[in-house]
């Protein structure tokens, strides 16, 4: 617990870096919002100033900066400059799909590695070994967007059996689960290729050195049979390593979604960053990098958690 | 595979029987066929780009009345919509991954190893700088910050290099602290500073000789890691911009065409997947030629 919270307050000053590092690339760039404006012929100097005004930009950076910190803190995000609406509730209604597809893909991706590292560990000859090499190679090799594209030009071109897109169909009232599986699983499937290379090879790799332990060796001579040998005793000890895999990737999903979400027209935080990039949206974009990295941070630290929480031999201190 | 994983397997690694000393390290590369294949094809792709005006029938960017054109004996591979000849574009902007890949790579590893370096050799106060600001950076997303650099700063080749060579230098820079970390305890060290070497001398002359097996495999793998960062950022719109042929941005460009001519979506990925595919199984076998310790199971 104690732990816990230090590493909470451990991870304030990065997510502060974090912010300072973002707000300095952000608004020290060419360019900005007001160059938007400007673009318009009907808008004249008086007008400009006044735009700058409101929305603050002609303070000096610092005092952008703290008054960008005051609002973040004490929950008032601001208004995005392209949407005008708050920026809570723009993020809200965006972080949601994203969430939804890193869990549906990673949980995909669990239900593929797993087994298949187990098989490729348990029949070492060289077929197997074969398969397990270019899959993973492969897994690491196809760009994701590309695999995307290609998957809705055959399934959902050619031959009509997944949707082009979106998160539910045209029409759909209310929750329906099935219209909503149906559209998620291709983009999480998408997705989960690139971990289910990584991860296979991994569980592999900490399933073959778990079988050389002595305690295996034990389990096997006291006439267990041999299901019981590699599901109780073994898999237990050889999943631990993808514990801490899972949430160090896991946290960085929402970003790596980002590509995904574009091809699969996804309405995530991918898309709202592509799109609050065109328009300047400061706010907007400020928010949904603070709201990532806190992601990845979070899955940094859940990593540690889990770990620690399966192998008690390991003290968090 | 990424830089992490690949360090993260080698702690497993089986221990294998040790090759002969006499072996060279191209004799232990050749032996793993796959990365001997992967080098060919990476060398035939040099070639190529190098080669590009020879070898493309046509120039990329000269457009034509044959819009969307099918495969025919004069366009091998068709046109695209203006007309453009899709082999030549195809080639033409390999010259752009390859560069992107190689220069991306030298970037991070010229920072990576600096950097790395310095904080393993000296630990304390710059160790703690430098791992903080490692994980600064690697708490913001990689692809949507580069979008933003690339959509706030410039979109040309050197940008699109510089942007990816400073946010991808944190890999190297870690595996070259760990070796660091751990060469500086050595007893050829310490005979070093013994003898009055300086720092730099036993930085650049004693350790950092030692560290070369895993930089230049981080190196290879770097390129493929570039590359398709390079594609993903062109696909999107924030790197490379047209009218110059990338796959990525050719990838961009096809999807609008997806029912009409859907196999200039397929070229350009199949290209990329091929030149990432054989760096990938260079990196491997290099791997393992080198170091037979970080050989994988």
């Amino acid at each position: 617990m104690r732990y816990l919270i230090r590493r909470l307050l451990q991870a304030i000053p990065t997510l502060w870096a974090v912010s300072v590092v973002m707000f300095g690339i952000i608004h020290l760039a060419p360019g900005g919002p007001m160059a938007m404006y400007a673009a318009n012929p009907n808008v004249d100097q008086a007008e400009l100033d006044r735009i700058e005004e409101r929305l603050g930009l002609n303070d000096p950076l610092p005092i952008q900066y703290a008054k960008w910190l005051r609002g973040m803190l004490t929950g008032d995000w601001g208004l995005s400059y392209k949407f005008g609406r708050k920026v809570t509730a723009i993020l809200s209604e965006r972080i949601w799909p994203s969430i939804q597809l890193v869990f549906v893909s990673l949980t995909i991706a669990l239900i593929f590695s797993i087994p298949f590292g187990i098989f490729t560990a348990l029949y070492r000859n060289r077929f197997v070994q074969y398969i397990s090499n270019t899959v993973a190679m492969l897994g690491v090799s196809i760009p994701t967007f590309w695999l995307g594209m290609v998957i809705l030009l055959f399934f959902s071109v050619k031959m009509r059996i997944i949707p082009s897109g979106g998160m539910m169909s045209i029409g759909a009232e209310g929750l329906n689960l099935w219209d909503r599986l149906y559209h998620i699983i291709p983009p999480a499937a998408v997705l989960a290729t690139l971990h289910i290379a990584g991860w296979s090879r991994y569980v592999r790799s900490s399933m073959l050195e778990v079988i050389g332990q002595d305690y295996i060796r034990t389990a096997r001579s006291k006439g267990l049979a041999e299901r019981k040998v590699i599901y109780r005793h073994a898999l237990k000890n050889a999943l631990l390593p993808l514990i801490t895999l899972v949430g160090l990737q896991g946290g960085r999903l929402i970003g790596g979604a980002m590509i995904t979400e574009v091809v699969f027209a996804w309405p995530g935080m991918g898309r709202l960053l592509a799109e609050s990039l065109s328009g300047r949206d400061y706010p907007v974009l400020m928010a949904s990098f603070m709201l990532m990295s806190l992601l990845v941070i979070l899955g940094n630290l859940l990593a540690d958690l889990g770990y620690g929480f399966v192998d008690p031999r390991i003290r968090l201190e | 595979m990424r830089l992490d994983e690949a360090a993260a397997t080698s702690s497993n690694g089986v221990s294998e029987p040790t090759p002969g000393r006499t072996e060279s390290v191209w004799q232990r590369f050749r032996r793993n066929r796959l990365a001997v294949v992967g080098l060919g094809i990476f060398f035939l792709m040099i070639l190529g780009a190098i080669g590009a005006p020879l070898v493309a029938p046509y120039d990329p960017d000269a457009i034509s009345y044959d819009f969307l054109a099918p495969p025919s004996e004069e366009h091998l591979l068709g046109t695209d919509d203006v007309g453009r000849d899709e082999l030549s574009r195809l080639i033409f902007a390999s010259r752009i991954s390859l560069t992107v890949g190689v220069c991306v790579s030298v970037v991070t590893v010229a920072i990576g190893t600096l950097v790395g370096s310095l904080a393993g050799y000296y630990g304390g106060r710059i160790d703690a700088w430098v791992s903080g600001g490692i994980n600064v950076l690697l708490s913001i997303p990689m692809i949507p910050l580069a979008m933003v650099l690339g959509a706030f700063l410039k979109t040309n080749l050197l940008f699109v290099v510089l942007i990816l060579g400073f946010l991808s230098w944190t890999g190297t820079a870690r595996i070259i602290r760990a070796e660091f970390l751990s060469l500086k305890e050595r007893e050829f060290t310490l005979a070093a500073r013994v003898m009055g070497a300086s720092d730099v001398r036993i930085i650049v002359k004693h350790i950092l000789p030692n560290t070369a097996a895993p930089i230049i495999v981080a190196a290879t793998l770097q390129v493929a890691t570039a590359i398709l960062a390079e594609s993903a950022l062109s696909y999107l719109g924030f790197g490379i911009q047209p009218p110059t042929a990338s796959w990525g941005n050719m990838l961009q460009n096809a999807q609008r065409f997806f029912r009409i001519h859907p196999m200039l979506a397929i070229y350009p990925g199949m290209l990329i997947s091929l030149t990432v595919i054989s760096i990938n199984f260079v990196g491997d076998g290099l791997r393992d030629a080198l170091d037979p310790r970080l050989r994988h199971p």
